[in-house]
């Protein structure tokens, strides 16, 4: 990204800390539409956090930890 | 279950009605469960947590107050004593110094197209296990955001309420831990492409 200029990176940086479906700029996503460059780094954040939630999924919780649990709270079923 | 649903519970169970807890407790206790166990990667450690998280939401339920949402204080407590219980077993020794190096040339990893590259392949053990040490070596800081915001899926307001920092915090430290993360998932596919 060289060819860019530290505020667009640093534009592109902070709209990287957003809900990356976020409408946050629209002259910064013009710019990232029309720049393969851009486009290729905001594609790979995403990518990147799609891998690690389909890599992260919640697992069903066994049976014997919630009787435990509410066998130490003292709870009925 | 809505939030008044919720509520109406929580009202209920400060009265020391247990039925109304117990359903507290059979709606949120594998959320907890499954938040422990995306932060300590351990199913023995995420019940403790999830334990150690309703006894003190038994013990506390009288103080709370209701100016927060119930789940966001459940979510607090749990993520602390998560982090608490990572804190003590030291599998925490990242600091954000130690991050700050990291940022200083984000791109030194060739970047492939990642479109290329058959994911499917190489979602193995192997790459299972690289995506948890890379989560691993985020400081607790830009873990629990990361945790909280991708994994659980939380908004960037619920997060920094649960974690009590400001938004604009949020922000930045999810920025930084999905950087970093995209760097070290470059590296395993500049690897994989290599050797495939």
């Amino acid at each position: 990204m060289e060819k860019h200029s530290k505020k667009l990176i640093d534009e592109l940086c902070n709209y990287l800390g957003q809900d990356l479906d976020h409408p946050m700029c629209k002259e910064l996503m013009h710019h990232v539409n029309e720049c393969p460059e851009c486009q290729f780094y905001l594609d790979t954040v995403k990518m990147t956090v799609s891998i690690f939630r389909d890599t992260h999924k919640s697992e069903p919780m066994p049976e014997h930890v919630k009787d435990n649990l509410l066998k130490t709270l003292n709870l009925k079923k | 279950m809505d939030n008044s649903q919720v509520n109406k519970l929580v009202s209920e169970a400060k009265k020391g009605d247990q039925v109304a807890f117990t359903q507290l407790v059979e709606f949120f206790s594998e959320r907890v469960y499954n938040l422990g166990l995306r932060i300590l990667k351990n199913p023995d450690d995420a019940a403790d947590v999830l334990q150690e998280t309703f006894l003190a939401v038994y013990e506390k339920i009288d103080s709370f107050d209701g100016r927060s949402n119930f789940f966001t204080w459940l979510y607090r407590i749990a993520t602390n004593f998560a982090f608490m219980k990572l804190r003590k077993d030291k599998r925490t020794v990242y600091t954000d110094q130690d991050m700050e190096s990291q940022f200083d040339n984000p791109d030194q990893v060739q970047i492939h197209e990642w479109q290329d590259i058959p994911l499917q392949d190489m979602l193995n053990d192997e790459f299972r296990k690289r995506l948890d040490d890379a989560v691993d070596q985020l400081p607790e800081i830009y873990r629990s955001v990361f945790i909280l915001r991708d994994l659980e899926n939380m908004s960037i307001k619920e997060t920094s309420k649960i974690l009590d920092i400001t938004e604009s915090n949020v922000k930045i430290r999810l920025k930084r831990a999905r950087l970093y993360l995209r760097e070290q998932l470059a590296q395993y596919m500049s690897e994989f492409v290599k050797e495939n």
